[in-house]
């Protein structure tokens, strides 16, 4: 079973305590107090209990701390002065299970991600283990598709760190549909990516609204020293959730009906579009009819008009015409 | 006086080429950049091309004095040309001229003093509101 972060905290709140050696042999308040500082909410005894009794002897955590307590000084200890947990040196299944997912991490579009990734890998592994299996000869076990030669892939790092550190910037851009440039500000809030092509979403100075734009549309980006702006009710996790894709037409949620061939109802029911696609009735034979509630966007006109042999779309009624275009 | 990087974005300006967006201006202690968008037209089979002249300048209206073009981002100087594949093609590019006084306000932008339409002159560029660019 995985270990609960905020629990994993508390061990090295504790390890930290028995650690000080300006202050010895903690107490069960001092414990409780430190946990509370850190992590800002009560804890009771039994809590911080369990927890001792866990770094002492849960085996799959590995401590197996030699935690005891001081009659004499009230207090607890580590009966190794040496002992803490920060020097745990990895089990052998922790080395395999860190080398598995690195090799998942750069199957993904994360191949700049796992970069760095994969330096700090090497970095514990080599200083816990002087020789590690780095087989030469591994075998691909998973493998993602990647678009080759991603134009603007190379301003991954920058908008990660910019959002990360709440920083705005500015950058060229180029709308394809209006054939126009355009010199924009923006305050970067989210990277995402959709059918293999990655995005950056921010507060758009230009358009005074949280807006998209392509990385492959985007042109010598700088950092500029501006107060970061964070538009109130933006919601990276709600932003896209009834949107399929990136461009959303409307803010409203619509009824899209439609009818699915039978060979292509298949796919759908194995691989909804959305979350929100639900079966509205049954034709002899094996056609659907689907609803979806969504924003209308973009992508969802072109997935219809690929798919324009499989799918009728009903209603609404603006969103068949469009796609009959 | 700050050796920053100044940015100045999308500053006001007058041009007679339609297919010539003015997108930035970014000035450094040691260059004038212009950040410059073109997209190619249907005027010309396969969109045409696109050069700069070695002879173009900054003019600093308020004194006259004119500032020389150093190199190009993206886009040759004469006899140099860049030939678009087709007239959907797009371009951006830069030009860097020795830097101005961080007092300068407003700029001319000169490839050809006669000006013909399809010359990439700028007029009466305003240098307003300047943004720091963070290193």
């Amino acid at each position: 079973m995985p270990i609960n972060k905020e629990a994993y905290l508390r061990y090295k709140i504790i390890d930290a305590c028995l650690t000080n050696k300006q202050h010895k042999y903690p107490t069960m308040d001092d414990l409780i107090d430190a946990c509370e500082q850190k992590l800002g909410k009560s804890f009771s005894i039994s809590t911080i209990q369990k927890d001792i009794k866990t770094m002492k002897e849960d085996e799959v955590l590995g401590f197996i701390a030699p935690i005891k307590f001081s009659r004499s000084n009230k207090g607890y200890y580590y009966a190794d002065n040496n002992y803490s947990i920060r020097n745990i040196p990895l089990t052998e299944s922790d080395l395999e299970a860190l080398l598995a997912a690195t090799d998942l991490l750069s199957t993904f579009n994360g191949n700049r991600v796992s970069a760095d990734f994969g330096v700090a890998i090497d970095k514990i592994l080599t200083s816990c283990k002087e020789v590690y299996d780095q087989s030469v000869d591994k075998r691909v076990i998973v493998q993602t598709e990647k678009a080759p030669q991603q134009r603007g892939w190379n301003y991954f790092d920058f908008f990660f760190n910019a959002a990360k550190q709440n920083n705005p910037t500015n950058f060229i851009h180029y709308n394809y549909q209006k054939r126009r440039f355009n010199s924009i500000i923006l305050h970067p809030y989210l990277l995402k990516e959709f059918q293999n092509r990655w995005y950056i979403i921010g507060y758009s100075e230009n358009h005074k609204e949280v807006r998209t734009f392509g990385l492959d549309r985007v042109m010598e980006p700088y950092l500029i020293n501006k107060p970061f702006y964070l538009a109130p009710n933006f919601n990276a996790e709600k932003h896209f959730k009834n949107t399929y894709g990136v461009y959303p037409l409307a803010k409203k949620i619509e009824k899209i009906v439609f009818d699915a061939s039978a060979g292509f109802a298949d796919y759908l029911m194995a691989q909804p579009i959305h979350e929100s696609q639900k079966t509205e009735h049954f034709y002899p034979y094996g056609r659907l009819q689907l609803s979806l509630k969504l924003i209308p966007s973009q992508e969802l006109i072109n997935f219809f008009r690929m798919n324009r042999n499989e799918i009728i779309v009903h209603e609404p009624t603006w969103l068949k015409t469009q796609i009959e275009k | 006086m700050s050796t920053k990087e100044k940015l100045y974005n999308l500053p006001q300006h007058q041009s007679s080429h339609n297919n010539l967006q003015l997108l930035r201006v970014i000035s450094t202690s040691n260059y004038l950049k212009i950040d410059v968008g073109y997209y190619a037209t249907e005027h010309y089979i396969r969109g045409g091309w696109v050069r700069m002249s070695k002879d173009t300048f900054i003019k600093v209206l308020a004194t006259g004095e004119k500032k020389k073009l150093i190199k190009t981002s993206n886009i040759p100087i004469a006899p140099k040309q860049l030939n678009f594949n087709t007239t959907h093609d797009w371009l951006y590019f830069s030009l860097y001229f020795e830097p101005i006084s961080k007092q300068v306000k407003a700029i001319d932008i000169i490839e050809n003093e006669l000006s013909n339409p399809t010359d990439f002159n700028f007029f009466n560029i305003q240098l307003e509101h300047p943004i720091e660019i963070k290193k």
